[in-house]
């Protein structure tokens, strides 16, 4: 089994505790499973080892009293904790072109500053320590908590602690987040080489330049990017949907999700991987000079006025349906399925395969 | 075992685990392992007694791009241990009167 498997496993089986509890579960496994792994273990023999789902499950449901589910106290203590909230602002005169921001539990959005000052702002940060500053043509911003585990959750609270940076608009070389918990928002007006950003539990949305590289990764949460014009991208969830509109990608977009959907829009690049396991991959005027790959196990793959010189469709039980730009030589298969495909016999390959699901190709106004 | 008793030799096994240096959960477990066998969950639970009971500090740091937790024991964890250590030799007294009265029945 994958860790990817492991902790979806272990989420569903949690799924009647309270979400900040689970989130803490879920990053202790993973953790221990990352550390077995580099340790030199393969993955599969990390997650053996630390144990099977059912059981751990089954520990964790025995040990938690029932009355955490609906625990008024702590949410008092809850609501207590950001009675004494506190917002800083941090003036930045430093120059630097790439940005670093580290943090455990907050909202982080990157703006384009509006009077070409470079400033940071930390909103209802309290129980937290935070550092700025500017090394080796780096920004470095950290946070890191001072409080009880439990106070800085805020899913049940409009009040979460928040990271606005606000930078001067030009090119930067790099920007870096790293959080466990909160939502990650770049915000469109800014270019950057390359773009990195790795959440555990939390959205991710993307409207900034990436003209070399755009990297996103996060484990429980959607994923949404636009109006990028990038070399390579490449965006990774495991629960949540990942949605992206108006790309210009002159490399290879790759795409892994686990449990939810995949929505391309209006996008052009080289070649496009992607690999879902129980949602629906919907294309919509995608365009790849040389290769569409999608696969997926339970969903349906849906595909509106797009072309490839190769399309490589994959379902297990879910439907395939395409409308395709230019002709194609079509080779479909399915087991159970219906096949509805056209008869040509020029233009670049179609291959479909389906098992329990239909497939129905056609080529637009032709 | 009695449940509490063993519940608290668990506690003082991390609380020893974490004593010398701040140290991450994987290898608590893997130094714990010549001596005492714990799976991850009931590992979490220890960790999160014993900073409720601030016996135990847990700060997130980034390792090889990724979070990882880091746990250091504090003043009142210490004085568990030194407490555990001199309950022991009452346990150990007792233990002596308790196998003496066996070895006199045989």
């Amino acid at each position: 089994m994958s860790k990817t498997d492991f902790l979806i496993k272990l989420r569903e089986m949690l799924s009647g505790l309270p979400q900040e509890e689970v989130a803490d579960r879920l990053m202790f496994y993973g953790e221990m499973i990352d550390d077995r792994i580099e340790e030199g273990l393969a993955e599969e023999d990390a997650v053996a080892e630390v144990g099977s789902v059912d059981e751990i499950a089954a520990q964790i449901l025995e040990e938690v009293p029932v009355s955490k589910t609906v625990n008024v106290d702590e949410k008092e203590k809850r609501e207590n904790s950001y009675s004494d909230l506190k917002n800083e602002t941090i003036d930045i005169i430093e120059d630097f072109r790439n940005i670093e921001i580290r943090s455990d539990t907050a909202d982080v959005a990157v703006h384009c500053s509006d009077d070409n000052n470079c400033k940071v702002t930390f909103s209802n940060c309290s129980k937290q320590k935070h550092s700025v500053e500017v090394q080796d043509n780096t920004l470095y911003i950290k946070t890191t908590n001072t409080g009880k585990w439990y106070e800085h959750i805020a899913f049940f609270s409009v009040r979460a602690p928040k990271i606005d940076l606000f930078l001067p608009r030009s090119d930067y070389s790099s920007l870096l987040i790293n959080t466990n918990v909160g939502d990650v928002d770049v915000k469109e007006g800014i270019s950057f080489a390359n773009i990195n950003v790795s959440v555990v539990t939390g959205d991710v949305s993307c409207c900034a330049c990436a003209s070399g590289s755009l990297n996103v990764k996060s484990t429980t949460g959607d994923i949404s990017v636009k109006d990028i014009s990038s070399e390579e991208i490449g965006l990774q969830t495991s629960t949540g949907d990942i949605s992206a509109c108006s790309i210009n990608c002159t490399g290879n977009i790759n795409i892994d999700v686990f449990t939810g959907d995949t929505g391309i829009e209006k996008t052009a690049c080289k070649c496009v991987t992607i690999n879902g396991a129980t949602g629906d991959i919907i294309l919509t005027d995608v365009r790849a000079e040389e290769k569409i790959t999608a696969k997926s196990s339970f969903g349906d793959l849906r595909l509106r006025k797009c072309d490839a010189a190769e399309l490589i469709l994959n379902s297990g039980v879910g439907d395939i349906s395409a409308s395709l730009l230019t002709e194609k030589r079509v080779i479909a298969k399915s087991s159970l399925g219906d096949v509805r495909v056209p008869n040509s016999v020029s233009g670049g390959i179609c291959n479909a395969t389906a098992n329990t699901g239909d497939i129905k190709i056609s080529i637009e106004n032709i | 075992m009695d449940i509490q008793l063993k519940r608290g030799l668990l506690d003082v096994c991390v609380l020893a685990a974490i004593k010398d240096e701040e140290t991450y959960g994987y290898k608590i477990i893997k130094d714990m392992k010549p001596y005492i066998e714990m799976s991850e969950s009931t590992l979490y639970t220890i960790l999160k007694r014993l900073e409720a009971a601030q016996m135990v500090n847990i700060r997130s740091a980034e390792h090889n791009g990724r979070l990882r937790k880091y746990y250091s024991i504090t003043e009142t964890g210490l004085k568990r241990i030194d407490e555990f250590r001199d309950d022991w030799k009452e346990i150990m007294t007792i233990y002596r009167f308790v196998s003496r009265e066996d070895q006199d029945n045989e």
